[in-house]
């Protein structure tokens, strides 16, 4: 009985622009054949499968595929082959033409449907929140030390380091909170505590960055608009980054393109908040960050330099 | 009984005669209360209440005094009393209300914003008018003003005059009480002919007059001045402020500054006598962190165009700042702060009045140090030749725990004079 089960399999065919899939089932066929051609087990109709495409065999480990001298090639695994062979296992599937093949074993079995168990499908996104406030009270105590490290009579440093340290934990944990219902609800595993540490590590860095990168930048930085535009550069896509890095973390790689679109946006988003218009403000704002290290000035202006300079602040209403 | 007031009735008789002829010191002073009695009953015929009126309420906004002062019903009172009517002119009227109850309409003929006069012209008022006087004043002379402070009421006050005020713009001081709501009553001699405007409060029983002579070159002005088609007086505001700040500048430019010391910072000092310079600091201790010394010097007398927009500030604020305790990192973030936050403008500009400030920030070579510094301007929004100016700068210390601060501002300049003003403030600026 189980052998004359495990002899028999299905091939589902995904016929190209066509909504529903057709099922072949095959007992103690040693190779199944796939083409145009009306001789073949599996008759296609597409105009980029070749009259005799490809065989499928089945073995013990799987299905065995062989290209034989196709015109356009089978596509296995995102590689396309010709006069080659390659392994399908259970449930996967390949390409020819436009044409979507899939194999089944005899023992293949559908997942279970979604239930509503909640005891069971909460208990590992609550897992993950309790490794996301550890991260966060980490953070937190990273600040801390840090607070002490360079501690100042006058608690205004702190101030910063805790209030941006606080941002960046709080933002962590949501984005993580979010990613873990994402998962769920798209019925995947939940993320290994390694991925989340490593995204939690990149946090850490992106705010280090912010603290103490980003003042020498602002240090050359001229007036209030190029200064709205650098930060929103710089957070836009910082925050885009990290976010999308949490949400692929669980697929195990970042979509580039989907990047590079967010930066382009952000940029686009940057140009325009810099030009927003603000509440009238009686008093005067300048970008005033000084730095503690002893910094090159690129255009050091002499005092005539300075004053024909300057001119450009008037008339920027007229 | 009758004995005894024989022998008593000589010494009264002589202490008596003694008592009379003591008195004439104190004979005076019932006459001075005469004077004064005399003087407000000779001139109250032309002294009124001038009051703003909410067109669609009907009631005052806000009440000044002013007095008559010619053949033709010309009311004389402060450029501030009917600012506001110069301002929204679809909104407020005004009108002059007499103590036995007379009252009319006034409109505005002739301005005066720098020396803050206004003539107004009314009908159905009285026939009598204050004679203004050309004669020079002496310290201690007895003058008395009029006016309804806070609407309370006609009222006189003796006072003295107490020689000029140090200030861009001439003005008297007056030893006696001004209050609010006599701005533009008279204030006259003891032959009842005026000598000045009551105009501002200086202190405690200090008043600033306008002298009389502003008034007489107003009335020879009167028939130059046309405002806008729409009534608008902008534009004459903005040549008497022109002019006037035309002048100042002038005279800073002209005069010769003496430099003093700041620390290792050599800054400008007496650049002109109407500033006023004020200067103290702190040393390290629990409450402060840092030592600091401070400099400023800024003139008090600005022109006042309406009740949100006061322009003619000249001021510099100039400090340091060394720290022991402090970290370095702790430091330049107090640096930081100081350099943000500057001290010398004045917040109460409205969205009406002016743009905001553009700012630029900028490394400049100064003394032997390299300097960042922001440099700001305004522009007015009625007087587009007009601008707020302000200069806000640090030398760049690198990883040292001290530095200094300088910050310059000056208001209502044409941006050629406020240039040449800066660079003047530049240059004498040094390293010791």
């Amino acid at each position: 009985m189980s052998t004359r089960n495990n002899r028999r399999y299905v091939i589902e065919v995904f016929l190209p622009d066509v909504q529903t899939s057709q099922h072949y089932t095959f007992e103690e066929k040693d190779v199944v054949t796939v083409g145009r051609a009306y001789g073949s087990d599996i008759v296609l109709r597409d105009d980029f499968v070749s009259l005799e495409h490809m065989q499928i065999r089945q073995d013990a480990e799987g299905f065995c595929v062989r290209d034989i001298s196709s015109l356009n090639g089978t596509i296995v695994h995102k590689k396309r082959i010709k006069n080659e062979d390659a392994f399908l296992k259970s449930g996967q599937e390949c390409q020819l033409g436009r044409t979507r093949l899939r194999v089944y074993s005899a023992d293949h079995a559908l997942e279970d449907p979604l239930t509503l168990n909640w005891g069971t499908k909460l208990q590992p996104l609550l897992n993950n929140m309790f490794v996301a406030i550890f991260l966060f009270m980490a953070v937190i105590i990273a600040g801390v030390f840090y607070g002490w490290l360079i501690s100042d009579p006058d608690k205004y440093l702190e101030e910063d380091i805790y209030g941006s340290l606080f941002m960046t934990g709080g933002v962590f944990s949501v984005v993580l909170f979010a990613c873990s219902i994402n998962a769920h609800t798209h019925r995947k595993r939940v993320f290994s505590p390694l991925r989340v540490s490593i995204a939690a590590i990149i946090f850490l860095v992106v705010s280090s960055i912010v603290l103490f990168v980003v003042p020498y930048l602002h240090f050359y930085v001229p007036d209030m608009f190029t200064k709205r535009m650098l930060d929103c550069i710089l957070i836009i896509p910082g925050t885009i980054m990290i976010g999308m890095f949490c949400c692929y973390i669980n697929e195990g790689r970042l979509r580039l393109k989907t990047i590079i679109q967010f930066f382009f946006l952000s940029l686009i988003l940057a140009f325009f908040s810099g030009r927003l218009p603000t509440d009238y403000d009686p008093v005067p704002r300048y970008s005033s960050i000084l730095v503690a290290a002893d910094m090159p000035v690129p255009n050091l202006l002499s005092i005539d330099e300075f004053l024909t300079h300057s001119q450009g602040v008037f008339n920027k209403d007229r | 009984m009758c004995g005894i007031s024989r022998f008593v009735y000589f010494p009264v008789l002589f202490i008596f005669f003694l008592v009379q002829m003591s008195f004439p010191a104190y004979a005076g002073k019932e006459d001075m209360s005469v004077d004064a009695a005399h003087i407000y009953e000779k001139s109250l015929p032309a002294v009124f209440q001038i009051r703003i009126i909410n067109k669609n309420s009907g009631e005052k906004r806000s009440c000044g005094s002013g007095f008559l002062v010619s053949e033709d019903k010309l009311f004389v009172t402060n450029y501030h009393v009917v600012s506001e009517v110069i301002k929204q002119p679809e909104k407020y009227r005004i009108e002059y209300l007499h103590e036995n109850g007379e009252k009319g309409l006034l409109s505005i003929k002739a301005i005066d914003v720098v020396n803050d006069l206004a003539l107004l012209k009314g009908e159905g008022a009285a026939d009598f008018y204050l004679k203004l006087s050309d004669k020079k004043l002496q310290k201690g002379q007895r003058l008395y003003s009029l006016g309804n402070p806070h609407d309370l009421g006609m009222m006189i006050v003796e006072g003295g005059y107490n020689g000029p005020r140090k200030t861009f713009y001439e003005k008297m001081l007056f030893s006696g009480t001004l209050n609010p709501g006599v701005s533009g009553g008279p204030t006259v001699n003891e032959k009842g002919e005026v000598v000045g405007v009551n105009a501002q409060i200086e202190a405690d029983a200090i008043g600033g007059l306008v002298p009389a002579h502003f008034v007489k070159s107003l009335l020879k002005n009167v028939e130059l001045q046309k405002p806008g088609e729409d009534g608008a007086w902008n534009k004459i505001i903005e040549a008497q402020l022109r002019d006037s700040q035309e002048r100042i500048a002038k005279k800073l430019i002209t005069n010769e500054w003496k430099q003093q010391k700041l620390g290792e910072l050599v800054i400008p000092k007496d650049i002109d006598p109407t500033l006023q310079c004020w200067s103290g600091g702190f040393s390290e201790d629990e409450k402060h962190s840092r030592n600091s010394d401070w400099l400023f010097c800024r003139n008090f007398d600005t022109i006042s165009i309406n009740h949100s927009f006061r322009t003619g500030r000249i001021g510099y604020h100039f400090s340091n700042f060394s720290s022991e305790r402090l970290s370095k990192i702790g430091f330049i973030k107090h640096y930081n702060d100081t350099f943000s936050t500057s001290k010398e403008y004045n917040r109460d500009r409205e969205k009406s009045d002016a743009y905001p400030y553009h700012c630029e920030t900028s490394f400049l070579k100064l003394a032997k140090w390299n300097w960042k510094v922001a440099f700001c301007a305004r522009q007015y929004k009625n007087m587009p030749d007009l601008y707020d100016t302000y200069i806000g700068a640090v030398p760049l210390m690198g990883g040292e725990k001290d530095g200094y601060r300088m910050e310059i501002n000056l208001q209502g300049f044409t941006r050629e004079r406020a240039m040449e003003l800066y660079r003047k403030f530049l240059t004498h600026v040094d390293q010791k």
